[in-house]
């Protein structure tokens, strides 16, 4: 779909799938982190990580129960037509941006107090994509004192193994869903928390595998490594609704979606707790 | 000639091609909403009130659906009563007595109609119906009439050809604290097809079938249930076998990632396959791979006895999303400069809303708003 009038034409034409989602999160999330909506109970269902310790496991729309984005359609194209969503939190909500991301292959239960390299199982592939980022997200809350610093070890965008990241530092406040290595208050030793994803090596854009993880400083908790691809951002303003048509905000070019995407949100906290504050809309997926 | 430019909007317009349609529609008395759910509000009453053909026509039948559709049902000749304000079917004869029909009758006083099922289920022999007006009528031939009651937009029965009607601008709203945020869609619903029996499983053919009365083509075409009678126990999946827009017939509802599961003892006006948790779709049943809209449907299959109930197989073709945000703040949707643009309204259309509740809405909450159209 290459341009308006093919989108336009496939939405006329009922190329287009519709799905609504409901995500309601239950932990209380720290202003200045990023937190990972697939946690949170709603539609699509909750995503927990749930995998043999530190194994790869491929995510799909099929196989995890993520959010529908239609029968498979390749050779076709499917693309992001309009995006709604509407917030209510009982605080004020100032400007809360939100990724979209496809969920590729995690990697689970990362143990925060194991000082030595940790190191994966790689018993699969990326189902989709050449690459991903990373995120690191708490799956078993740590205490977060000193802010503990962690690195990986992965093979980069061109299979090129054994590249390793800057080190990171964690925040002092991690609920069950926090994107750790995405706090701003997170200062440690020189290292500093960059999120929502990781930062990597020098050269490189992105993630084929992850070899393994080392935390330098010691703590109790638990975390999963999350390989993603972000599809496209939005942002909801002042407990306001938003309906991102991308016809008009990106002139006409989709953010396109594979077969069986894992889809689910993430969001920064800028403003208050998002505990019990549900996050609900639709997404129409065009087809071309 | 289509409308292709604004200068032609702004003739239709100043020419009196141009209607207003002031709405609100209210949550049904009986239950709250669950968050996360889709609602049919088609089921409940306010201006226009409540849609009196959903779950009144024959079991397993296709029944096609414009503004100003009606459909009829009567009790066997005597076979009806009314003490107070408790009608009484005691011999059914045709069709399915609903909520909003009105009832005539030698001696039914003029504005007489049914507020509430009783043990009345729409055709069971002694059901009973609340009505509106107390009164006394023994032993009579009474008739129920029920009424699409869509958004009236312009024309004579919403019809204007052959110029063509267009969605200009529309927006809806809700005073209620507890209404919002939510998603509203509205359609333009084609057909139905009341589902009585419910408590059979596997392939019930559907009959009576004939080209939608809009939309013929099927392109765009979508399909969702909701109850017109709450259900009993018995969670089920559903399964459509239906013809897609090529007019390739034995396409099926896919069952992957799921069968769509249909959440147990669903109230009236829930979309039943929508809501949180697994096998949950919404706001309408999945279509096999590639296809683009419905264009007729053979069956229908539940896996499981839903107990009791009545079910509702509704064929529409979704118009246009309005996203309320906060209580009393207006969804307002431009349709001459926002991408759909001017959407048509085709000539009998039944419009009908749809919800997706972001609360736990209350009995009774209104959802407000109005529609513009033009013709030309």
């Amino acid at each position: 779909m290459k341009n308006l009038s093919a989108l336009i034409n496939a939405e006329l034409d009922g190329q287009i799938v519709t799905t609504s989602y409901y995500k309601n999160p239950t932990s209380a999330t720290a202003v200045g982190n990023w937190f990972d909506l697939s946690m949170s109970p709603g539609t699509p269902t909750p995503n927990y990580y749930a995998t043999t310790p530190l194994t790869s496991t491929q995510f799909g729309q099929n196989e995890s129960n993520g959010l529908y984005v239609g029968q498979a359609i390749s050779p076709k194209t499917r693309g992001i037509r309009q995006i709604g969503m509407t917030m209510k939190n009982t605080g004020s909500i100032r400007g809360t941006p939100f990724i979209l991301c496809d969920y590729l292959m995690y990697y689970s239960f990362c143990d925060m107090g194991f000082s030595d390299w940790q190191y994966m199982n790689n018993t699969t592939t990326l189902p989709r994509y050449d690459f991903g980022q990373v995120m690191a997200v708490c799956v078993g809350s740590p205490s977060g004192v000193g802010n503990p610093r962690f690195q990986i070890k992965y093979t980069n965008q061109d299979g090129v193994s054994g590249r390793i990241s800057p080190i990171i530092a964690t925040g002092t406040q991690s609920s069950v869903g926090t994107i750790l290595n995405a706090a701003s208050n997170a200062i440690n030793s020189g290292a500093q928390a960059a999120g929502p994803f990781l930062p990597l090596q020098n050269g490189d854009i992105g993630v084929r595998s992850i070899e393994a993880i080392q935390f330098l400083d010691s703590d109790y908790g638990l975390v999963s490594l999350c390989i993603v691809r972000p599809i496209c951002s939005a942002a909801v303003i002042n407990n306001n609704a938003i309906e991102k048509d991308f016809l008009i905000h990106a002139g006409g070019e989709i953010p396109i979606v594979k077969d069986d995407a894992y889809l689910n949100f993430i969001f920064f906290c800028n403003d208050n707790s998002f505990s019990g504050s549900p996050v609900m809309g639709y997404i129409n997926f065009v087809f071309n | 000639m289509a409308i292709q430019s604004m200068d032609q909007i702004i003739n239709t317009i100043t020419s009196g091609n141009f209607w207003r349609a002031d709405f609100n529609k209210n949550w049904l008395s009986a239950s709250a909403q669950s968050a996360g759910s889709w609602y049919y509000l088609a089921a409940g009453g306010g201006s226009p009130t409540v849609n009196s053909v959903l779950g009144a026509t024959t079991n397993l039948a296709q029944y096609n659906t414009s503004f100003g559709t009606t459909a009829t049902a009567d009790t066997a000749a005597l076979g009806g009563s009314i003490s107070t304000t408790t009608f009484t079917d005691t011999t059914h004869n045709s069709g399915r007595f609903t909520v909003g029909m009105q009832l005539t009758g030698t001696g039914v006083a003029d504005g007489t109609y049914i507020t509430a099922l009783g043990t009345g289920t729409g055709a069971n022999n002694g059901g009973t119906y609340t009505v509106n007006i107390s009164q006394t009528v023994t032993n009579q031939t009474i008739t129920g009439t029920g009424n699409v009651n869509a958004i009236y937009t312009g024309g004579t029965n919403n019809a204007v050809s052959p110029a063509t009607k267009y969605l200009v601008n529309g927006s809806v709203f809700t005073g209620s604290s507890s209404g919002a945020p939510a998603q509203m869609l509205l359609v333009d619903v084609l057909s139905q097809f009341t589902i009585s029996s419910v408590t059979t499983t596997g392939v019930q053919n559907l009959t009576n079938q004939s080209a939608w009365p809009r939309y013929a083509d099927g392109v765009g075409v979508r399909a969702f249930l909701v109850p017109s009678v709450i259900m009993g126990t018995g969670t089920s999946t559903v399964r459509l076998n239906y013809t897609n827009t090529d007019g390739v017939s034995g396409r099926l509802t896919p069952a992957s990632p799921a069968l769509p599961t249909l959440t147990s003892t669903a109230a009236v006006g829930l979309i039943p396959h929508s809501g949180t948790g697994a096998g949950k779709f919404a706001p309408f049943i999945p279509l096999q791979e590639d296809d683009k809209g419905i264009k007729s449907v053979e069956s229908i299959s539940f896996s499981t006895s839903m107990t009791s109930g009545c079910m509702n197989l509704i064929i529409c073709k979704p118009i246009a999303y309005f996203p309320i945000t906060s209580q009393g703040v207006p969804a307002e949707r431009d349709f001459v400069n926002q991408l759909p643009s001017l959407p048509v309204l085709q000539d009998g259309s039944n419009l009908q809303w749809m919800m997706m509740a972001g609360a736990a809405t209350p009995t009774n909450t209104a959802y407000y708003g109005n529609l513009e159209t033009v013709w030309g």
